[in-house]
């Protein structure tokens, strides 16, 4: 068999192409048949489906279709799991837990004298701002009492910045932390107008035998404004000295 | 029925519920003879293992069963077919959910979540996201129709039956649906829902749509031609064809169950 030689490979070539393409004409009709009582086309199946959704929605709003009435139906066609996604996506441990950890181990190692330095440095900047803040605000006073001839200062003209209420409550923060430490004193005047005035310095040695008096103020932006126009403050007393406060100011 | 759609069970619905380690006891003796997990190790893995297939179900994509090995079991990927059919029990009796193995070359490579429970007309009243919901509106049209011709249509054939409906229009995403056609050939064939394959031996090539793994896991072929018989206004068993393929594909399932 092997022996016999082909006589015209052309004509095989031809007929396998024959062959190949009279099999896929075969599949396709088959494909085709239809043995249904009733036959279905993609035509009828669009047009049906559209004439259901109109007669479904009582309102067909500018020839756009509401394809949610078929939510349901589709609901019944799958077996899905439900699955919990997360509130607030993702979450990232951060680094801070390791970096706590390798400086405590470093601290464990370092000797007894320098105990006393870390402790200074953990003073940030932010606190040293603040104590440059009050002393300034004492010098400020001071000078303002000086001028006044010791007579205690309306609080109010003391610390409003009519330029900035955020500036304001800054000034009235800083304040408190002399009222804390005794370094100035709280009272009322005739008119029962919260005064301010600074303590003698020998007298700040003895605070704890003073009345501790304290204040508690709230300030809104409204009464801000009032306040500005009651007292007819028209420049702060207290110069803002950071960056964001004379930014402000400058607005 | 709760909201999430599954019959809370008698049994308790926490990880350490105690199947598991009654299953675990039985099976201890088995893992005393591997030498390997202690069934305390052999537990935590499986909870591991369930956890990880439950948050990876969020997008549907398939589940890579070297992703299980890799991230859950690391050194233990030995076990990985014990833990693996450990977690396919819990998921079934505690979570009423069945985790189907997509095999290529008989070699198991993919898992996906399917929900075992049987719903009678429940199902109807499930809320589902919004995305969801169209999802499913979408693919309901595109598989309905994929089945009704035989389970092969051609991509041409699909879009003009979209368009005809209003939901296609090239370059513009459906108020309703969104991006479409990236829907048909991205999102759904890799939550294999649909197949988007070429047809081979065309220039210039064409391409068809059939119906996907999950399609064929998930998705009630019964539900599918009684949506067609409502919208003919007729009755199902008038699509003689169909209706074969519908009990066929029925009793199918019932042998594979048992």
């Amino acid at each position: 068999m092997i022996n016999i030689s082909v006589q015209n490979p052309e004509d095989a070539l031809i007929d396998a192409k024959v062959v190949n393409a009279s099999s896929t004409v075969l599949k396709r009709s088959a494909q085709a048949l239809d043995t249904n009582l009733l036959s279905f086309t993609r035509e009828e199946y669009y047009k049906n489906t559209l004439s259901y959704l109109q007669e479904e929605s009582s309102v067909v709003r500018q020839g756009k279709l509401n394809f949610q009435k078929l939510a349901s139906e589709a609901a019944e066609c799958f077996s899905r799991t439900p699955s919990a996604s997360y509130i607030l996506g993702a979450f990232q441990v951060g680094e801070v837990a390791c970096a706590k950890k390798k400086e405590r181990k470093q601290r464990a190692k370092q000797e007894i004298e320098r105990k006393s330095q870390p402790e200074n440095v953990t003073c940030n900047k932010e606190e040293d701002d603040i104590e440059d803040s009050v002393h300034y605000i004492m010098n400020v006073l001071t000078a303002a009492y000086r001028q006044n001839k010791n007579k205690p200062i309306c609080f109010f003209k003391l610390v409003i910045n009519p330029d900035s209420f955020g500036a304001t409550v800054e000034n009235i923060f800083h304040v408190s932390f002399l009222v804390r430490d005794g370094y100035v004193n709280l009272s009322w005047d005739e008119n029962r107008f919260p005064v301010i005035a600074p303590v003698p310095r020998n007298a700040i040695e003895t605070k704890y035998e003073q009345q501790k008096r304290q204040m508690i103020l709230g300030i809104d932006m409204k009464k801000w404004e009032e306040l500005k126009k009651a007292f007819e403050i028209r420049e702060a007393m207290i110069k803002p000295r950071s960056i964001d406060a004379t930014q402000e100011s400058s607005n | 029925m709760n909201m999430f759609g599954m019959h809370m069970r008698s049994k308790t619905f926490f990880w350490r519920a105690s199947t598991i380690e009654e299953g675990n006891e039985i099976m201890a003796s088995k893992s005393a003879q591997e030498g390997h997990l202690s069934s305390q190790e052999e537990e935590n893995l499986i909870n591991d293992t369930v956890r990880y297939i439950l948050s990876h179900d969020n997008t549907k994509y398939a589940i890579k069963r070297q992703d299980i090995v890799k991230d859950v079991l690391k050194t233990y990927g030995g076990s990985s077919k014990y833990i693996i059919d450990g977690a396919t029990r819990v998921l079934k009796e505690i979570f009423g959910m069945k985790l189907v193995a997509v095999e290529q070359n008989s070699n198991v490579k993919h898992y996906m979540l399917i929900n075992n429970e049987k719903f009678s007309t429940d199902a109807r009243y499930m809320k589902w996201p919004k995305e969801v919901e169209s999802q499913q509106v979408l693919l309901m049209l595109t598989l309905s129709l994929i089945f009704m011709k035989g389970g092969v249509e051609s991509e041409e054939d699909m879009l003009s039956f979209l368009s005809n409906l209003g939901i296609m229009s090239k370059n513009r995403s459906h108020e309703y649906f969104g991006d479409v056609w990236k829907l048909l050939t991205g999102e759904f064939v890799r939550q294999m829902y649909l197949e988007h394959v070429r047809i081979p031996e065309l220039d210039p090539p064409k391409f068809e749509f059939r119906w996907g793994r999950r399609a064929e896991e998930e998705v009630s072929r019964r539900s599918l031609l009684e949506f067609v018989s409502l919208v003919y206004g007729t009755d199902p068993k008038n699509w003689t064809t169909q209706y074969q393929e519908v009990l066929q594909t029925e009793k199918n399932k019932r042998e594979k169950e048992m």
